[in-house]
């Protein structure tokens, strides 16, 4: 193997270094055993995606991983797992009953992976494959391509992506209603006809 | 060597600058308030109480460093670096002159946004490691606060990327030499103020520390230097969404006569005037009405705008 040259050196220190964090934070959530913590380790993985973004050239990508991922979805994560109870506790299970459906889909989740690496027309495209870390081309910033490429080309994953997010949003309403439905459904029938104001109003409230 | 000296006196220049105004601001804002509620303020430490900072800097640096027993240990120590790192790195974008700026990213105004979002960590976290339940009260606040407004303040500023058609603070000042964009987006400014008050958490929008309900809310554990760092935190976040305000609406650095540098201070002190000015006027909402207020009224009206610029965009055939 012939010698690297400084800037090669560089560069694949650089991908060490994000591969690291990236991946020693992943570890570091399924490993913590306190649930606070393993949210709190999801921020290196995600801040290292978002130095990967940067590193190829792809700043847009960076900036949106930064402000979707860590400002929002992890913090909401950080927000629910503070709001339950024994958040820092370091004495719950390690594993529970979907242990064999998660590592089902997270192996699934390597196939589609690899499979889209492998069947992207990369030369085609004009990737240098075998260069890709020490040169990583001209930066992507285009966004008005972004924007017009989501909207043409890939509108109808764009728009199934839409309609599961809103079916996650309804689903997610109807969770957080029905806790609050649960009492008086419980009750016998001739219990909420009878002259309970209270039930009353609150019948009448709901419906 | 030039070229490095520039690029280093310009970064060593605008920490420098931000260092001293979001401090010096402290001492205005005191004296401001004095002045509007008609008391005395700090008078007594040098000329006019302008020294006030420095006796208050010698007794927060020579306090105890305490950490409650029962607190998350790392967690309570990196929560309040957070602020300041995320608010400061946002001035890296920012520009100030033409050729004065640390680096005018492409995306900058996306980069202040997400670095604005790093920020409500620090509150978030703070609060959490501080193991006490007005802390952790005040930073659920600050989070439900925080989140929900930086969803109208991104909206409110795609208007302004809009009409520029870039992200780049460089090219959006530019874009305004003729007219600034506080004329056309001023339905977006109104959004964008409000959404910058309560990001930067400040009366009348303090709920995430409401005194009168939570003692201090998330840092009410916090003492000495680490209780400074959340403080200098709010500030610099003032002076950030200032120089934010003044870039994108009122034409950064244009301006007869002074040289473009002077504008734009000039600008950002009146701005943070009339942060003080609401701070010395106005009381402070219920948290429920807060929320209502957001979600029920300043997000349709950052939509309509955006749909509104964008109808005019392309009528104008742009």
């Amino acid at each position: 193997m012939e010698a690297m040259t400084t800037q090669e050196i560089v560069h694949y220190s650089i991908f060490a270094l994000l591969a690291l964090v990236t991946v020693g934070g992943a570890i570091k959530v399924a490993a913590s055993r306190s649930m606070i913590h393993a949210a709190f380790w999801l921020f290196p993985v995600f801040a290292g995606v978002a130095g990967f973004y940067l590193y190829l050239g792809a700043q847009f990508l960076a900036a949106i991983q930064v402000l979707i991922y860590i400002g929002a979805i992890l913090l909401l994560i950080v927000f629910a797992v503070t709001l339950t109870r024994n958040a820092a506790d370091t004495d719950e299970a390690q594993s529970n009953r979907f242990v064999i459906p998660v590592v089902l889909a997270a192996l699934l989740l390597v196939v589609a992976l690899v499979g889209a690496a492998v069947i992207t027309p990369w030369r085609e495209a004009g990737v240098d494959i075998d260069r890709l870390l020490l040169a990583p081309g001209v930066p992507v910033t285009d966004v008005s391509a972004v924007g017009l490429t989501l909207l043409q080309q890939y509108l109808l994953p764009f728009e199934i992506a839409s309609v599961l997010l809103l079916a996650a949003m309804i689903g997610a309403i109807v969770l957080a209603r029905k806790e609050r439905r649960a009492p008086d459904e419980a009750l016998p029938a001739e219990e909420i006809m009878a002259h309970d104001e209270r039930t009353e109003a609150y019948t009448e409230l709901t419906r | 060597m030039n070229e490095l000296l520039r690029i280093l006196l310009t970064v060593v220049g605008v920490l420098l600058g931000v260092m001293t105004l979001a401090p010096g601001l402290i001492w205005g804002e005191r004296r401001l308030l004095a002045l509007w509620q008609d008391r005395c303020g700090p008078n007594r430490v040098g000329p006019f109480g302008s020294l006030q900072l420095v006796a208050d800097m010698i007794k927060i640096l020579t306090k105890e460093d305490w950490i409650p027993p029962f607190a998350d240990k790392p967690v309570f120590i990196i929560a309040p670096s957070i602020i300041v790192t995320a608010t400061l790195s946002s001035f890296a974008v920012v520009v100030f002159a033409p050729g004065i700026a640390v680096a005018d990213l492409n995306i900058g105004v996306l980069f202040f946004l997400a670095m604005s979002a790093m920020a409500v960590y620090s509150v978030a976290l703070g609060g959490w490691a501080s193991n006490n339940k007005y802390a952790l009260l005040g930073s659920i606040r600050a989070v439900g606060q925080m989140l929900s407004y930086e969803v109208f303040m991104a909206l409110s500023l795609m208007g302004v990327v809009a009409l520029s058609g870039s992200f780049s603070f460089g090219d959006i000042v530019e874009a305004q030499r003729d007219l600034w964009f506080c004329v056309p987006q001023c339905l977006g400014l109104a959004v964008f103020f409000i959404a910058a008050l309560a990001e930067t958490r400040r009366v009348p929008l303090d709920l995430p520390e409401a005194e009168s309900e939570l003692v201090a809310g998330y840092h009410t554990e916090y003492s000495g230097m680490k209780f400074a760092m959340f403080f200098l935190g709010e500030y610099i976040g003032v002076t950030l969404n200032a120089v934010i305000i003044v870039a994108l609406f009122f034409g950064g650095w244009h301006g007869p006569w002074l040289p473009p540098v002077v504008w734009f201070l000039l600008k950002t002190l009146a701005v943070i005037g009339l942060f003080v000015l609401i701070r010395a006027s106005l009381p402070r909402p219920r948290y429920d009405q807060l929320m209502e207020f957001g979600w029920k009224a300043l997000l349709p009206l950052a939509l309509l705008n955006l749909l509104a610029t964008g109808a005019i965009i392309l009528a104008r055939g742009g």
